[in-house]
């Protein structure tokens, strides 16, 4: 139940934890299955079948950034219990990434420069977006929901969760899928974290499928069972600290 | 709470906010031959772009150029203002330079850069992230924006919407093979492709009590706000549009007002055969019968993808001000059974709101109820 002061502020938003998945260089896994790492390194390739049982021919085509990405939403929803679902669903999808597509982006743009503009490939181009992968993961699992990406000056994802919560809150989407995703960056020399995590945040949500309830007060601060929340990669912890693994 | 736009702000390439509302009303186009780089080897040579924009070779990405315009008349913010940036491919033309072995001085700017770029600007301290959208980045962030200060979360945020008409870009339509050869014609019965265009916007957006607090003008109301996703297909839009559909209802159900009560709709129109079709089968299905005046301004800006909905949305703010919606530059004639009444002359609005939509690649519909300006 929400309080909500003189001012017009609301004491606090909150919403419930059903669902983490993630790929980093130490692996992927499952809130429920796993404990989150983010390791260090060079990410794994993630062939179809790691993460898809079914066929799912599209998922090879895809860009490295998009696979990354729609690999970790399967698993958050997987996770949450809600991964398929024949009908078309109001769940939102908000990445976080800092670098983007960046790595598709210079693979396109050196085909155009070195071979010329009719070799500008199509099919690459599409993926120089980087919400599109949010677009793949909304056919792939019928969400219809808002979809967007924030480009964040860290990974830290805090913005993507703030508005996923508010989404929640003012009653945009019942449900909402946010998540950090950023390949290794293109520069060797730059030493940068790298991989997907993704959290399913529910307006509501029974006891059995939760892993608890994270809030904002109206002060900005983020909290999961009472403990402090200041970026994604603690609320993964959070998860893990109050599992049984 | 009451969301109200303070300040609006446009740099097209026909010019500032009001240069460009007036080149609306004349039907005059910033499509023309392409300079800026070879176009030798496309079937399309042209585009929109704003004149005198130095590139990276000269040491920094024409983003700056583009900021340099838009900030030319200083910016007025309250303190804890918000920064959040519309754009899909920020200082690219850095990486399309860095790729042709020029050194420059500038790195590129990154979208995660573009806020902290324009807070800097600003001189403000406090900025969120860049919304990537595709081509409804504008709208999805000025939706944020408003979600935002309904919600409490902050008073006042600073929306930057920006896109450079670049090689990079203009190659993957070309791959695309929906660039028409001739400057765009929005739902015309002969249109055959888009435009491409660049431009930036700038609105500050701000709590209703904090804008009487400062004495400032309200330029309009951003009273309803939609957002949904087709699930069909990453390139083209369903077909029903479905998405659209649902993120027009979302808006005006947020607005609290019904469909009858849009006075006028400016639409995304791009001019390619399947957006078009799309939106003029989702417009029958949002409003019916009833013939309110439809209208794109991309046969006249061209399309500046990330940074579309914003000078769509200072457009609409100028229409309803004006009470006067511009006419569609390029369109002369409907296709057969088309019912829907796109203006071919500046059209009176008749409804006190307008409904702004954006459509893009991803899936990604958005629609803005705007209401005009209140007095203060």
């Amino acid at each position: 139940m929400r309080s909500r002061a003189a001012t017009g502020k609301r004491d606090l938003m909150e919403a419930y934890v059903t669902g983490a998945g993630w790929v980093t260089p130490a692996g992927s896994g499952q809130g429920r299955t796993s404990a989150f790492s983010w390791g260090k390194g060079d990410l794994p390739s993630i062939a179809r079948k790691q993460v898809f049982s079914d066929p799912y021919p599209h998922f090879g085509r895809m860009d490295r950034y998009s696979r990354l990405g729609v690999a970790a939403v399967a698993l958050a929803l997987r996770d949450a219990g809600v991964e398929h679902q024949s009908r078309s669903r109001p769940v939102a999808l908000i990445g976080s990434t800092v670098r983007g597509c960046i790595e598709t982006d210079i693979a396109f743009f050196k085909a155009v420069r070195t071979q010329g503009p009719q070799y500008a490939s199509p099919h690459l181009f599409a993926y120089t977006l980087a919400n599109t992968f949010l677009g793949e993961a909304a056919i792939r699992f019928n969400l219809a929901g808002p979809t967007f990406i924030l480009n964040e000056p860290d990974h830290g994802g805090l913005f993507a969760l703030t508005m996923a919560l508010t989404m929640i809150d003012n009653g945009e989407s019942p449900v909402a899928v946010t998540g950090v995703c950023d390949l290794n960056s293109p520069s060797p020399q730059v030493d940068s974290m790298a991989g997907a995590l993704f959290f399913v945040l529910e307006q509501t949500a029974d006891e059995d499928r939760s892993y608890g309830r994270l809030v904002r007060s109206s002060g900005g601060d983020l909290a999961f069972q009472d403990r402090k929340v200041v970026d994604m990669t603690t609320l993964a912890g959070c998860l893990s600290e109050g599992s049984e693994l | 709470m009451a969301v109200w736009v303070t300040d609006a702000r446009v740099l097209t390439g026909l010019g500032n906010l009001e240069d460009t509302w007036q080149a609306l009303l004349e039907k005059r186009s910033a499509i023309r031959g392409i300079e800026r780089f070879d176009t030798r080897s496309y079937t399309c040579t042209i585009g929109a772009w704003v004149d005198g924009l130095r590139g990276p070779e000269d040491g920094r990405s024409m983003v700056h150029g583009l900021l340099d315009r838009l900030f030319e008349s200083p910016v007025s913010v309250p303190e804890g203002t918000l920064v959040i940036t519309a754009s899909t491919k920020a200082g690219i033309d850095s990486l399309e330079a860095f790729s042709r072995g020029c050194s420059g001085n500038g790195a590129p700017v990154l979208p995660s850069g573009l806020p902290g770029t324009v807070a800097d600007r600003l001189g403000i301290a406090t900025y969120g992230a860049n919304v990537s959208a595709a081509c409804a980045s504008s709208t999805v962030a000025l939706s944020r924006a408003a979600s935002m200060i309904e919600s409490a979360i902050v008073e006042s945020i600073a929306v930057c919407c920006l896109d450079l008409l670049t090689e990079f870009v203009f190659s993957g339509f070309s791959s695309l093979r929906i660039l028409s050869s001739r400057p765009c014609r929005p739902f015309d019965r002969q249109r055959d492709g888009l435009s491409l265009g660049e431009g930036a916007a700038l609105f500050i957006v701000m709590a209703e009590k904090k804008a009487r607090q400062m004495d400032l003008p309200c330029r309009g109301v951003i009273s309803g706000w939609g957002i949904a996703n087709d699930a069909e297909h990453i390139l083209s839009p369903a077909i029903d549009g479905r998405g659209l559909v649902s993120a027009a209802r979302q808006a005006l159900r947020r607005a609290r007002i019904k469909p009858w009560e849009v006075g006028a709709v400016s639409a995304h129109g791009t001019g390619t055969t399947q957006n078009d079709a799309m939106e003029l089968r989702a417009f029958p299905t949002i409003f019916g019968t009833r013939q309110l005046p439809v209208y794109s301004i991309k046969g006249a800006v061209g399309h500046s993808l990330g940074a579309a909905g914003g000078i769509e949305t200072a457009m609409a703010l100028q229409a309803l001000a004006s009470q006067v919606v511009p006419p569609t530059t390029g369109f002369t004639e409907t296709e057969e059974g088309v019912e829907t009444r796109i203006t071919r002359e500046a059209t009176p609005i008749r409804g006190r709101s307008m409904l702004v939509t954006n459509s893009g690649f991803g899936g990604v519909n958005c629609a803005l109820v705007l209401q005009p300006g209140r007095e203060t």
